[in-house]
């Protein structure tokens, strides 16, 4: 068994393996994804990864064998080696932000920054997409220099613009529809994250993005 | 291509397949009908493709006319159906003649019928090879309504069956759901199964297509930082408030709050059909070990 990993049974279609930290997260995500799984899929999220047969047409019973043949492998890995070989640097996808969203400057303020200085520092170098959840395409970006965690709105707004560019906790999303949130918004892109008329997501886990701000 | 028409809806009429699996990487979650087993039977009687799309009805009131003969059946929670005002049989096929109106009258036992056409239909709004609407982030289909041309398909797999199912059984008295406790071993401490295996509770009316809400169990054994993670299908959510969350098929793909279990699939066609009010027990399964 890989030391610090967790492989944690959830319900009967699913495992939840728990990574001691981000950096060994994505180096398992990036193994996993060369590994033969069968029906299982792989969800990264935080410090875990789901391995779900998340396709109800596979029985409990096969679920159950293709979980048990990924959870051999997941035992055999060394995660100190995993964690050593770099990640491969993708080219950034460059992403057009307008900078006038409403909590810019608030934000700018509990940064000691001026707004200026702020968009500097969001256009300064790449982020990387760490996962995608909670709703199609809506991609968690972190940067190793934003390590000040940004609190979520008390009360979220009702209604966010699709587009909506915006930081929370330690990491920046990218709303790709209008929905409900607390995330401070920074300004707004006219850049497609999920596209219903056929790829889907448009960013992946791994990927880098790199903003630059239009007018 | 032949089409219905759509001349009246109930509260919510959506087209449903078995969903799109296997995205959740994406942030895409599973959608389809809640209750997989009726849309299956639905396809099974006319010959189609097990996961041809279908209408899910909500408590029944939608009256169709097909354009061409159809053949038709609806399955899931019983209603009393008609065509051009006469009876026709549940859980069976039905023919309909070309300009003849079916009705689905209110749904009398249940929540969930499923209206399915020899074909399946194929409206536009089709993403990753499912016709699900998923109602959390509106990728599929738009909610069917009056006015509404549904175009029939091609999803036919053989000859319809002469046979008929029985409508989904939705208790009278209780449901119990089939738990295992996890993800995390200290999901539940010992007061927790003991509520959860002697109390009932109670499905509350803020329940939707993406979870269903269970009123009564007051458990204490959950912590959580707060980390997103991944949630599966059926997931239970324990949030502070007090209510437990079964997470159905337009589930957001993750979550922060502590989980404590996961209802067995099977289970879910059941709440489906369960209303408002409905009394709910846990019987807790044993952890699976790998």
């Amino acid at each position: 068994m890989a030391d610090g990993l967790r492989l944690l049974p959830y319900g009967r279609r699913a495992i939840l393996v728990g990574a001691p930290d981000a950096r060994s997260r994505r180096a398992l995500t990036r193994w996993l994804s060369e590994q033969p799984l069968g029906a299982v899929q792989v969800v990264p999220a935080e410090v875990t990864i789901l391995l779900d047969v998340s396709d109800p047409s596979v029985s409990d019973d096969d679920a159950r064998s293709h979980l048990s043949r990924v959870a051999r492998r997941l035992r055999d890995v060394d995660l100190s080696r995993l964690t050593e070989q770099p990640l491969p640097e993708t080219t950034p996808t460059v992403i057009e932000v307008r900078y006038d969203g409403p909590d810019l400057r608030a934000t700018a303020d509990s940064f000691g920054l001026s707004t200026e200085a702020l968009v500097d520092w969001h256009t300064g170098s790449p982020w990387t997409v760490e996962f995608l959840g909670f709703m199609p395409g809506f991609g968690y970006l972190t940067r190793a220099d934003h390590q000040r965690a940004v609190p979520r709105l008390e009360s979220p707004r009702s209604a966010i613009p699709d587009g909506s560019v915006g930081l929370a906790g330690l990491y920046c999303g990218i709303y790709p529809r209008s929905s409900p949130g607390g995330w401070r918004l920074l300004g707004q892109t006219d850049h497609v994250l999920f596209d219903a008329a056929g790829r889907g997501a448009t960013l992946s886990p791994g990927d880098r993005v790199q903003f630059s701000a239009t007018r | 291509m032949s089409s219905l028409e759509v001349l009246r809806t109930g509260p919510l009429c959506l087209v449903e397949d078995l969903g799109r699996p296997g995205r959740a990487g994406e942030g895409i979650t599973v959608s389809g009908a809640l209750d997989r087993r009726s849309l299956a039977q639905g396809n099974r009687l006319l010959g189609n493709m097990i996961g041809a799309p279908a209408l899910e009805v909500l408590l029944g009131g939608l009256h169709v006319r097909p354009d061409q003969d159809a053949l038709v059946a609806v399955t899931g929670a019983w209603c009393p159906l008609t065509v051009d005002g006469a009876d026709v049989p549940f859980g069976t096929a039905v023919p309909v003649r070309r300009g003849a109106v079916l009705a689905l009258g209110r749904t009398e036992r249940g929540a969930r019928s499923y209206l399915a056409v020899r074909g399946g239909f194929s409206p536009t709004g089709d993403f990753g090879g499912s016709w699900s609407r998923d109602t959390s982030s509106g990728i599929g289909p738009e909610p069917i309504g009056a006015g509404d041309r549904i175009p029939i398909g091609r999803q036919h797999a053989g000859r319809p069956l002469v046979a008929g199912v029985l409508p989904a059984t939705q208790p009278p008295g209780e449901v119990t759901l089939r738990l295992t406790p996890g993800p995390r071993p200290d999901a539940l401490d010992a007061a927790d199964r003991w509520l959860l295996a002697t109390k009932a509770g109670v499905i509350s009316a803020e329940s939707d297509r993406i979870g269903l809400r269970i009123k009564g169990f007051q458990l204490h054994g959950q912590t959580s930082d707060g980390a997103s993670e991944a949630l599966p299908l059926g997931a239970v959510q324990a949030p502070p408030g007090g209510e437990l969350i079964v997470f159905l098929a337009d589930h957001p793909t993750t979550g922060g709050y502590p989980v404590i279990g996961v209802v067995d699939l099977r289970d879910l066609d059941v709440l489906a059909q369960c209303l408002p009010g409905q009394h709910v027990r846990f019987s807790l399964r044993p952890v699976p070990r790998y």
